[in-house]
């Protein structure tokens, strides 16, 4: 692990409060544990030049993280898809440090 | 929880490999009351409209593990007690002519990931099958 805290790269217009149904609270922890899970796998994948994986981690999360609500993350993890699919690593590193300071920060309010 | 939802006796089966997209599927249709059979793969879902007979509904990711989507709705399609079940597609590919492929295979249903839960119980229960309906006239 870094000793570097990360860094809040995010926009500021980046979506840091969600707002999800309440019957969805019990879902919410597993949810947000298996995202940083991902984070790390696509980090790993990353290191070894292994795009193929890091395209598979994030096409799978753009589709969770809408379906749960958590727009944002549908957007990042496609722009990470997008390049990854590419075949380009540039850029791969700094977007994976923003998703994952915005799985850091976001707060969800249940409704 | 609500306690104003409607509840059903139905079985669903959702062929989905993503773990939490999987997860909140069966969430939303048990909470309405559905049974929900879950298969992780294209081959495992195959297996079972071999070995099983046919669920009320399937929810069927296009982008599988082993076999895609629209081979299994190919293999729903011609397996004689499955060839009515309603088949709900669920995909990120929103070009054209995969919606023309999944349509010229039977698909009942199309919808977009990400989805709004709300947005496939609407339709899980627009195509489930009327009781005192034969299957192949819910198609037409």
């Amino acid at each position: 692990m870094s000793a570097t805290p990360p860094i809040d790269n995010a926009s500021p217009h980046d979506a840091k409060i969600v707002h999800v149904e309440s019957d969805f609270e019990p879902l919410m922890g597993k949810f947000m544990t298996n995202r940083k899970k991902e984070i790390v796998t696509m980090r790993e994948a990353l290191a070894q030049q292994d795009l193929e994986t890091v395209r598979k981690v994030a096409h799978g999360m753009k589709g969770a993280g809408g379906s749960y609500g958590f727009d944002r993350i549908t957007t990042m993890a496609a722009t990470i898809e997008h390049t990854a699919k590419a075949g380009t690593s540039a850029g791969l590193a700094e977007e994976l440090d923003r998703l994952a300071t915005y799985l850091e920060h976001v707060q969800v309010i249940f409704d | 929880m609500s306690n104003t939802r409607e509840t059903s006796t139905h079985t669903v089966l959702v062929v989905e490999d993503h773990e939490d997209t999987a997860y909140l599927l069966r969430f939303v249709l048990e909470r309405e009351g559905f049974s929900v059979i879950h298969a992780f793969d294209g081959e495992s879902a195959r297996h079972l409209t071999m070995t099983t007979a046919p669920p009320d509904l399937v929810l069927l990711d296009i982008m599988l593990p082993s076999l895609t989507g629209l081979e299994l709705l190919r293999a729903i399609r011609t397996t004689p007690e499955w060839q009515w079940t309603p088949v709900i597609l669920l995909t990120t590919d929103s070009r054209s002519e995969t919606m023309t492929e999944a349509a010229s295979l039977g698909a009942t249903e199309y919808i977009l990931i990400p989805f709004a839960p709300e947005r496939v119980m609407k339709s899980v229960h627009q195509f489930l099958p009327k009781s005192d309906m034969p299957r192949e006239l819910e198609r037409v």
